[in-house]
C-alpha cells in the first residue's frame, strides 16, 4: 500500500506557487492511496494547458498530447484496454472549447473513464485569455478587451444533456473533498465528469475569494430531471456529487464467433 | 467536527500525525515551487520550515511507537477547516513573496495548529488524552514563538515587490 | 488472350452496379478472371451509375481505354460519364425498349455506326415474369453469351439476393433464364473474351477489403473510425471481424478524435489505425505529428479522391501525396507507403503495420478510390511474414529504475513500455522531451530527439519491399510511376513490347523516406526515363528532383513528368503515347 506522495514522480511542477492545480495533484494522490491504485496500471491522460501538465507529476504512465484530444486518447486506451484505470484531465479551454465536441461525446458514448476539468475560466498558458467558463465581463485579456460579452456555459449542466452518469463539482480549496469524489468518480462505471474549481493566481487573482463562495450541496439524485432542475439554479459554487447514475459502459460486450477472414473472398 | 477526536487519543494520535506530514509535504513542495521559480531566498527558507516541520512529524511519530493508529482516508478526519490546520491555502503563497510574508504563513499556520492542540486539550474529558494534547500544544506554542522571534529578526523594511515582468506564454 | 471490357450505365434503381458485381461474380465461377469499377454520381439512389467490368483468361488489375459492348438500361445523364466511358467506333452497343432518349451529342454518331444500336426488350422480358427487373434479364442474357449461366449465374444471384427471401430468388433465377434464353434469337455480334483455365478457388476482392484483410491478419485490433468516402468500406469490412479476433471498432465523432484514439490505443500496446480521405486526413495531421513525436505505433489509411477540399469524392486520384508526405508539422519523419494495386493493398497494409509497431511511429499508407473500391477476381493470397505483435516482443523491456524511454540508441529505436509494466512508467509527450521523457526545450534534447526520429526510418529506404520492378533485358525506357498506376504502367509495358518497344517499369510503394538507392540503380542504364502520376500537379516528380544532389541529376538520364488529375481513369494506351512521344535517345 502506498502514501499518497509515493504516486508523485519527483519532477517539479512548472505551475506557479498559488496556484489551485497543486491541490488537484494532491488530491489524485489520496485517491490513489484509497483506491490502493498500482502506479503502473493507472493512466493519466492530458491535452494542452497549465493542468495538462499533471500526468508528468505523477510516477503512473502518461501522455500529454495536443490541444483538446485528451479525451479521444483516454477513449482509444481504454477501449483498447480495459484493464488500465485511465483518468483524462485538463483545463476549461482545452475540456470545453477545442475540445468541446469530444466533451459531448465522451459523455454520451459512456466509456469507464474520469473525466477531471481544472477549471479556472482561463488561457494561462497562453497568458490569460477568457475561455468558455469566463464571466461576460471579465476585461483583463487583451484579446477581448471589452470582456468575452458572451455568457459562460456550464459544464455540469452540458455533461448532464449530453448524458454523462456521474456529474461532481468540487473545488481545490477542498483537496480532501476532492479526493473523496475522485474516488467515487473511478469507482462509478462508465463516465464520470469532475470539474473541479481550481484558481488561477496569475490571472485571475480574484478567484482566491473561491474558498468563500463555494459552498457544499448534498444532491446526489440518479434522478436527470432533478440533477436539471438543481444545475440550472445553481450560482456555480455549489460543490459536490450532483447527479449519479450509473449504467452499463461502453463498449457493450458481444458473442462473436471466431471468423476465417478469408472466408468472404472465395468465390 | 467530530467529536469522537475529543474522546479518542489513537484517532487524536492519526490526525496528529498526519497534520505534521502534510505541513511538511506542502512545505517541500512550495520549497520546490519556489526553486522552479527561481526565488531563492524563499526556497531556502521554505526548505528549512519544512525540515523543522518534518522533525515535529517524527516527535509526534515518537508518541505512537507500537500503538496501532486507525488508517483513514483523507476524507475521513475530523479538520475545523477543509484542510488540515498546518496546510496553509496555496494561494496565500506568491513567486515573488518576500521572507516577511512567508514567515507570516508560517505564523499562521503554527497558530492554527496551536489552536488545534489546545481546543482538543480543552474539550476533552480523557485525562491522558489531555495530558497528550497539552504537550502538543506547549509544543506548538515553542514554534510560534520561534516563527515569531524569526519574524522580528528580519528587521528588513518593507520593500516593493511591484513585479515588472508580464507573465510569458510556455505553450 | 483476348481480354474484353463491357461498360454498363443505368440510373435511378435499374440496378446497374448490381449486375456488374452479379456479371463479375458469374464470370468468375465460369473461369474468367476480370475486374470491376463503379462510378456513381453524387446521388445517395437513384443516380446515374456505371459499372464496367473487364474480362479474360489472366489475372486483371487495370482497365484499358476501349470499351467493347456498352450495355444500356438508362441513357440519362449518359454524358456524365462520357469521359470515362469514352465509346469508339467499334463499340458494340446494347439498349433496352425502355432506356430513354440517347444523349443528343451521341445520336448522331451512334446512327453512322457500323455496328448500329441492338435494341432489345429487356424491361418486357422482366416484366413478363412479374418483374420490373430489366438488369436480371440483361444479366442472364451476357452470361449466356460468356457462357456462365449455368451454376456460376445461378450462384452470384444467390449471393447478391439471399437476403431478400427464397421467393425474389426464384424469380431472379426465372428472369435470368428469360434472359439467357433471348440470346438464341438476338446474338451478341462479338466474340466473347477468352476463358481462362479456371482459377483454383479464386477470390472476389475490393482493394478497401483487402486493405482491411491485411491490416487484421497483421495484428491491428483497434480501429477508430469516421465515415469518409471512398474509405468507409474497408472501416466496414473490419467492423464486422474485428471483435471475432479480440478487438474493437470505435466510431468517433471526427477525424480528430479518430486518430487520437487510434494513437490512445497504440500507446496502450494494441495495434491501432484508423482509414480516411483527404479531407480526413488533412484534419489528421496535427495529431499524426503527434504519434511522430511520441513515438507512439500508428497506422493511417489514406483512401485517396479527387481534391482539393470537398473535390470529387467518389473518384480517384493521386493528389494527396503532398499533404501525406509533407503535411506534418516540424520535422517529422515519418513512413509512406503507396498500395500498388489491389491484391498490393492488402500487402502494403500488413508490411505497414509492422512497420508502424516495429519503427514505433507513424506510417501512412496511400491507397485511392480506384484500388479501394474496384472489384477483382484474383488468385488466393498468400499469408505475409508481417505482423505487429512480433516487432513489438522484439523491444527489451524496460530496465527498472534506469528506464530511459526515448533513449538515444544507435538504431534510434528505444524501448518501449507498456501500460501496465511496472518500472517502466512515463509520459508520453508531444511536447519535445529528454531521453527520460521529461519535457525539455534543452536545444541538445531537440537535437538529439529529432535526429534519433529520423535515424530510426534511414534503414527503411533499404529494404526490399521499396517497390516493385517488372525488368525487360533490352528495355532503354523506365517507366516510373507510385500507388495505382503501377498495374496500368504495366499493362503499357506488355503492349509496347508487342508492339517491339521493351521497356522496364518500377512500382514505388516506400514514397517515404524514399528509397533513393534503388531509384537510382533501376534509371542507371536508361536512355529516358517517364514518370506517370495523377495529380495536376506533379507531386511526386517535384519530390523525386528534390531529393536529388546535383551531381545525382548529372548522372541520370532525361526524366521526361506526364502527370495529370483524376477524375478520368488512366489507360496503358495514355501512358504508350507519352512512351512513343518520347524524344528517341
Amino acid at each position: 500500500m502506498l502514501k499518497a506522495k509515493q504516486y508523485k514522480s519527483g519532477v517539479k511542477p512548472i505551475w506557479c506557487p498559488g496556484c489551485g492545480h497543486y491541490s488537484v495533484l494532491n488530491a489524485i494522490t489520496k485517491a490513489f492511496a484509497a483506491l490502493e491504485q498500482s502506479p503502473e496500471q493507472a493512466v493519466l491522460v492530458s491535452g494542452i494547458g497549465c493542468s495538462s501538465r499533471l500526468p508528468a507529476y505523477l510516477n503512473s504512465y502518461g501522455f500529454h498530447g495536443v490541444h483538446g484530444r485528451a479525451l479521444p486518447l483516454a477513449t482509444g486506451l481504454k477501449v483498447a484496454r480495459p484493464d488500465l484505470n485511465v483518468i483524462a484531465l485538463g483545463g476549461d479551454g482545452d475540456g470545453f472549447s477545442i475540445g468541446g465536441n469530444h466533451f459531448l461525446h465522451a459523455c454520451r458514448r459512456n466509456v469507464d473513464l474520469v473525466y477531471v476539468v481544472m477549471d479556472n475560466e482561463v488561457y494561462g498558458m497562453t497568458k490569460g485569455q477568457a475561455s468558455p467558463t469566463t464571466p461576460e465581463h471579465w476585461q483583463h485579456s487583451k484579446l477581448t478587451p471589452h470582456g468575452p460579452e458572451v455568457r459562460p456555459f456550464q459544464p455540469c449542466a452540458l455533461a448532464l444533456a449530453a448524458g454523462a452518469g456521474f456529474i461532481a463539482r468540487g473545488h481545490s480549496g477542498d483537496p480532501n473533498g476532492l479526493a473523496q469524489m475522485l474516488f467515487a468518480a473511478v469507482k462509478h462505471p462508465g463516465f464520470a465528469f469532475v470539474q473541479v474549481l481550481s484558481q488561477c493566481v496569475t490571472f485571475c487573482p480574484e478567484q482566491v475569494q473561491w474558498k468563500e463562495q463555494v459552498h457544499a450541496e448534498s444532491v446526489g439524485t440518479d434522478n436527470p430531471a432533478e440533477a436539471a432542475h438543481f444545475l440550472h439554479s445553481d450560482d456555480g459554487f455549489a460543490k459536490g456529487i450532483f447527479y449519479c447514475n450509473p449504467r452499463t459502459p461502453w463498449p457493450l460486450p458481444h458473442d462473436s464467433q471466431a471468423t476465417d477472414l478469408r472466408e468472404g473472398f472465395r468465390l | 467536527m467530530n467529536t469522537a477526536l475529543y474522546e479518542d487519543e489513537l484517532l487524536f494520535l492519526a490526525h496528529s500525525v498526519t497534520l505534521e506530514q502534510e505541513a511538511a509535504e506542502r512545505l517541500y513542495e512550495l520549497a520546490d515551487t519556489l526553486e522552479v521559480h527561481n526565488n531563492r531566498p524563499l526556497h531556502a527558507l521554505f526548505l528549512e520550515l519544512a525540515q523543522l516541520s518534518e522533525r515535529h512529524a517524527s516527535d509526534v511519530l515518537a508518541h505512537c511507537q507500537g500503538r496501532q493508529l486507525p488508517a483513514l482516508q483523507a476524507w475521513e478526519y475530523s479538520w475545523p477547516d477543509a484542510e488540515s490546520p498546518e496546510s496553509f491555502q496555496y494561494s496565500q503563497v506568491h513567486y515573488l513573496m518576500s521572507a516577511e510574508q512567508a514567515l507570516q504563513v508560517a505564523l499562521e499556520v503554527e497558530q492554527n495548529t496551536l489552536g488545534f492542540y489546545s481546543d482538543v486539550a480543552r474539550r476533552t474529558t480523557q485525562p491522558s488524552l489531555r495530558q497528550l494534547a497539552e504537550g502538543f500544544a506547549r509544543e506548538e506554542a515553542e514554534h510560534v514563538k520561534a516563527v515569531q522571534a524569526r519574524l522580528q529578526a528580519l528587521q528588513c523594511p518593507a520593500l516593493n515587490n511591484l513585479d515588472l515582468d508580464p507573465p510569458h506564454s510556455p505553450e | 488472350m483476348r481480354n474484353l471490357t463491357i461498360a454498363m450505365t443505368g440510373s435511378g434503381g435499374t440496378g446497374v452496379v448490381a449486375l456488374g458485381e452479379m456479371l463479375l461474380r458469374a464470370a468468375a465461377g465460369a473461369g474468367y478472371y476480370g475486374i470491376l469499377r463503379k462510378t456513381f454520381g453524387p446521388q445517395i439512389r437513384g443516380g446515374e451509375s456505371a459499372a464496367v467490368v473487364r474480362l479474360g483468361p489472366r489475372p486483371l488489375a487495370s482497365f484499358c481505354g476501349e470499351i467493347d459492348l456498352l450495355l444500356v438500361l438508362d441513357w440519362s445523364h449518359f454524358q456524365r460519364f462520357a469521359d470515362e466511358i469514352p465509346l469508339s467506333a467499334s463499340t458494340l452497343i446494347i439498349e433496352d425498349v425502355a432506356a430513354g432518349a440517347r444523349p443528343q451529342q451521341l445520336a448522331s454518331e451512334l446512327l453512322a455506326r457500323e455496328q448500329g444500336v441492338q435494341v432489345l426488350d429487356f424491361s418486357g422480358l422482366a416484366q413478363a415474369q412479374g418483374s420490373a427487373h430489366s438488369n436480371i434479364a440483361l444479366l442472364g442474357y451476357v452470361a449466356a453469351w460468356l457462357g456462365c449461366d449455368g451454376e456460376p449465374l445461378q450462384s452470384a444471384i444467390d449471393h447478391r439476393l439471399h437476403k431478400q427471401g427464397a421467393e425474389v430468388v426464384a424469380l431472379a433465377h426465372s428472369v435470368a433464364r428469360a434472359g439467357a434464353e433471348l440470346l438464341q434469337q438476338a446474338p451478341i455480334n462479338l466474340q466473347p473474351p477468352d476463358a481462362g483455365a479456371a482459377a483454383e478457388s479464386p477470390w472476389l476482392a475490393t482493394g478497401n477489403q483487402l486493405a482491411g484483410l491485411g491490416a487484421l491478419e497483421a495484428g491491428i485490433r483497434f480501429v477508430a473510425a469516421y465515415p469518409i468516402t471512398p474509405a468507409s468500406d474497408a472501416l466496414e469490412w473490419m467492423a464486422g471481424r474485428i471483435e471475432s479476433l479480440g478487438g474493437r471498432l470505435v466510431q468517433a465523432e471526427d477525424e480528430l478524435a479518430a486518430v487520437n484514439m487510434a494513437i490512445g490505443a497504440g500507446f496502450g500496446g494494441v495495434p491501432a489505425m484508423t482509414a480516411t480521405s483527404g479531407p480526413g486526413l488533412a484534419l489528421m495531421s496535427e495529431a499524426m505529428g503527434l504519434a511522430v513525436a511520441s513515438e507512439t505505433p500508428l497506422l493511417v489509411l489514406d483512401v485517396m479522391r479527387g481534391g482539393p477540399s470537398t473535390g470529387i469524392p467518389t473518384k480517384s486520384e493521386q493528389s494527396d501525396f503532398n499533404l501525406a508526405v509533407y503535411g506534418l508539422h516540424g520535422d517529422a519523419p515519418h513512413v509512406v507507403v503507396a498500395a500498388l494495386s489491389l491484391a498490393d493493398c492488402h500487402y502494403s497494409v500488413a508490411w505497414a503495420t509492422q512497420l508502424a509497431s516495429e519503427r514505433q511511429t507513424l506510417v501512412l499508407v496511400l491507397s485511392d478510390q480506384f484500388l479501394g473500391q474496384s472489384m477483382q477476381v484474383l488468385p488466393p493470397l498468400p499469408s505475409l511474414p508481417f505482423h505487429a505483435e512480433l516487432s513489438r516482443a522484439s523491444l527489451p523491456p524496460p530496465a527498472g529504475a534506469d528506464y530511459f524511454r526515448y533513449l538515444d540508441t544507435d538504431s534510434g529505436i528505444s524501448p518501449m513500455a507498456l501500460p501496465g509494466q511496472p518500472g517502466g512508467e512515463y509520459t508520453a509527450d508531444g511536447l519535445e522531451h529528454s531521453q527520460s521523457a521529461v519535457p525539455s526545450a534543452r536545444a541538445q534534447d531537440h537535437e538529439q530527439q529529432l535526429a534519433k526520429r529520423q535515424r530510426k526510418l534511414q534503414s527503411l529506404a533499404a529494404s526490399t519491399q521499396w517497390g516493385e520492378v517488372s525488368a525487360l533485358p533490352q528495355a532503354r525506357i523506365l517507366i516510373l510511376c507510385w500507388g495505382s498506376l503501377f498495374p496500368v504502367a504495366l499493362e503499357a509495358q506488355q503492349r509496347l513490347q508487342e508492339r517491339g518497344t521493351p521497356v522496364t517499369v518500377v512500382g514505388v510503394r516506400l514514397l517515404a523516406p524514399l528509397p533513393l538507392e534503388s531509384l537510382l540503380r533501376s534509371m542507371q542504364d536508361m536512355a529516358q526515363v517517364l514518370l506517370v502520376e495523377q495529380n495536376h500537379q506533379a507531386q511526386f516528380a517535384h519530390y523525386l528532383q528534390s531529393q536529388l544532389t546535383q551531381a545525382q541529376r548529372a548522372g541520370l538520364p532525361e526524366l521526361t513528368c506526364y502527370s495529370r488529375p483524376g477524375p478520368r481513369l488512366f489507360t496503358p494506351q495514355e501512358i504508350m503515347q507519352q512512351v512513343e512521344g518520347l524524344p528517341r535517345a
